[in-house]
């Protein structure tokens, strides 16, 4: 029921490039006489209708008669989208973006330098690390004290510490860079 | 009858609109008061009248008990409810209240400052009977003399700086060989952190249960209690989930409990709501911890069991109001868990999160109540407390109640701000936490989540998004399609309109 594969000839297809949760799918939507297919991956195209999209961010889709609900909203750099309470942030890019921002990078030597910010204002309890240290992914670089507890920023990534901005004591602004890794 | 023709509530967030709620039930006037990014905060429209108290952090505005009393006394409030947080617990404040002939809505100061410090209340609780952690009150000259201290109360003990706190400052020593060289440590250690060499000790309560106790006193001298609840899952020593009753409290455990709370009410003279925290061990020994002396975060749980409104009879009690039930006419009933949706996002360590709530969808249905000021356009600042709203579910037992809240967590959304329902999520099918087998490190231990996301949902987020791509970001129209060809026309009508779509 969801199927009817090549029931109709795609009158026109873009492919999505879709980056969620550290991984990537591509999502193609066909549209065809009788309506839009979806299809996933390698997956069977599936008929996908709106079924309300709302103005309080609801997103509610008939993919091959079975209910897709959601919360769809823009955040920086890409889209938020909540499904069964998790919300999950998303990067989707058509496949000419997708290539053209793939040939941009490849151009110029990759930046790997990470730069760890303040996420909201707070005062610096402590800075466990120093200057030419080596992090396991998950080391604690800085705690900071805001919001009425006392939160620690973790390395994203195995790095090395390059600069520590900060010290004990130390209020800081939101977004103020307090370590940088490479 | 009404208790009181106007109130003054001095907090903000769910609890400023919790009492306000109860206060229309009862026909009191609600007045709000606001910081100034408050201004239009859910608390402020929802009172009957607001005034503004200036000022932007907490300290300035909020905590500012002299502005609330003048703007209390202005305005012809008789009394002021303080919620939970800034003036709560805050003796001088409600001295101040009853020196401008204001009704403090909870316990009289002298039963405040009585609990207020943790070694004076311990020295009370002793003296009433009430079972503590064996230990010492007060700091530990040397080293030798801990030693001899911890030979008689037995090991494995717990080593605290006087001038530590939530778990800072302390440490675990196993065995008597240990302890010279640990309490030197500690004790170095506290005076580079707390500028306070000084220690004491207590018998460790090995995965011990946080579990309370909710009291409820007048002031004719009648003090009942409601039962407990189990709050065991923390991090960082503040709740994340509530419960009642404990999966671990038979009704002869509930009453033993339940008699050292009121005792420990009465030796204070408490009046109001207040709740008695305990430490459950495995075996089933229990010790006070400490008294919270006003309405907590999690009451709504007890509301829900016991059937019994905690703030009408909040109300009710500070304006004089006998009790109308004995503790033999308290009945508990089904069961029943609360949630905290906190501004936080489980995978980054709970690490607080900001931002302006772009999306909301609340869950509704048989059983569940939600307490919360979240709502579009909200901003989450950093300015004050991470709570955005408390779910609490009731069922007839505790099974039922989990799969309830795990259904209730599935239809929350929340666009805007990470938020604890994803680790929520995970918790109401983790086996331990389903089995009972709770203990205040559950979450530390066991929650170590993967930043993969499950494929099936993965796959409708994918989906979603890029729909929403294909339609046109941006765009804000309600749309119904029911058939096929509706669809077709729409989006024949989105390309006509120049939007983005094949």
């Amino acid at each position: 029921m969801a199927g009817s594969n090549g029931a109709s000839r795609p009158l026109a297809a873009t492919t999505y490039r879709v980056e969620i949760g550290g991984q990537v799918l591509t999502v193609e939507l066909a549209e065809r006489e009788d309506g839009l297919y979806v299809r996933v991956g390698d997956g069977d195209p599936r008929r996908v209708e709106v079924a309300a999209q709302r103005e309080d961010g609801e997103l509610s889709l008939l993919v091959g008669g079975a209910v897709v609900r959601g919360l769809v909203g823009p955040r920086e750099g890409g889209t938020a989208v909540v499904v069964d309470g998790q919300a999950v942030d998303v990067v989707v890019m058509d496949e000419r973006a997708a290539r053209l921002a793939s040939a941009a990078a490849g151009g110029r030597p990759q930046n790997r330098e990470t730069a760890i910010r303040a996420p909201m204002p707070g005062l610096v309890v402590t800075v466990p690390v120093e200057v030419g240290q080596g992090v396991a992914k998950g080391t604690t670089l800085v705690v900071l004290s805001a919001m009425k507890m006392q939160n620690e920023l973790t390395a994203p990534a195995d790095a090395t510490v390059k600069e520590v901005l900060v010290s004990a004591g130390q209020t800081v602004d939101q977004n103020q860079v307090l370590v940088r890794l490479e | 009858m009404t208790p009181f023709k106007k109130l003054l509530v001095a907090n903000r967030g769910e609890i400023a609109l919790r009492v306000m709620r109860g206060c229309r039930e009862l026909g009191v006037r609600s007045v709000a008061v606001y910081s100034g990014p408050d201004r239009s905060a859910p608390h402020v429209r929802a009172a009957d009248e607001a005034y503004p108290l200036g000022g932007t952090t907490a300290a300035e505005s909020y905590l500012r008990g002299d502005r609330i009393v003048e703007i209390a006394r202005a305005c012809g409030a008789e009394a002021i409810h303080p919620g939970y947080g800034f003036l709560a617990e805050n003796p001088d404040f409600a001295q101040a209240c009853a020196d401008a002939g204001l009704v403090f809505v909870g316990p009289p100061p002298s039963a405040m400052r009585a609990l207020g410090s943790k070694t004076s209340a311990r020295r009370v609780m002793q003296e009433a009977g009430v079972p503590v952690v064996p230990g010492t009150i007060d700091p530990i000259p040397t080293a030798e003399e801990a030693a001899r201290i911890a030979d008689e109360i037995g090991f494995p003990i717990a080593l605290k700086a006087v001038s530590g706190g939530g778990g800072k400052g302390m440490r675990v020593v196993e065995r008597p060989d240990e302890l010279i060289a640990a309490f030197r440590q500690a004790s170095d250690e506290a005076a580079a952190s707390f500028g306070d060499p000084s220690m004491y000790l207590e018998r460790l309560v090995v995965r011990p249960r946080h579990v309370e106790i909710q009291m409820l006193g007048d002031q004719h001298g009648n003090v009942v209690h409601l039962g407990e609840r189990e709050c065991s899952v923390q991090r960082r020593h503040q709740k994340l989930v509530e419960e009642s009753p404990s999966p671990v409290v038979d009704a002869d455990l509930r009453a033993r409990m339940g008699e050292v709370a009121v005792r420990a009410a009465k030796a204070v003279g408490y009046t109001n709501a207040g709740t008695c925290e305990m430490l459950l061990d495995q075996s089933g020994e229990f010790y006070f911890l400490e008294v919270n002396a006003r309405l907590q975060v999690e009451h709504p749980v007890t509301e829900l069991v016991t059937g019994i409104d905690l703030v009408h009879w909040q109300l009710r009690v500070a304006a004089g109001e006998p009790l109308d039930f004995r503790q033999e006419d308290v009945r508990l009933r089904g069961h029943a868990v609360e949630c905290r949706i906190q501004a936080e996002d489980p995978y980054g360590r709970f690490f607080p999160s900001t931002g302006r709530i772009e999306a909301v969808r609340e869950p509704a249905g048989p059983g569940i109540r939600i307490d919360g000021s979240l709502e579009r356009g909200l901003e989450v600042t950093p300015l004050y407390d991470s709570l955005l709203a408390k779910l609490v579910v009731w069922a007839e037992d505790r099974p039922r109640a989990l799969e309830r809240m795990a259904r209730a967590l599935d239809e929350y959304g929340v666009l805007g701000v990470k938020t604890t329902i994803p680790f929520h999520r995970w918790l109401m099918r983790h086996p331990p936490f389903v089995a009972g087998d709770l203990d205040t490190e559950i979450v530390a231990r066991d929650w170590h989540p993967s930043d993969e996301l499950e494929p099936e949902l993965a796959e409708r987020a994918a989906v979603l998004a890029a729909l929403c791509e294909h339609l046109g970001r941006g765009r804000r129209q309600t749309v119904v399609a029911s058939s096929a060809e509706e669809a077709g026309r729409w989006l024949s009508f989105a390309r006509r309109a120049g939007l983005r779509v094949p």
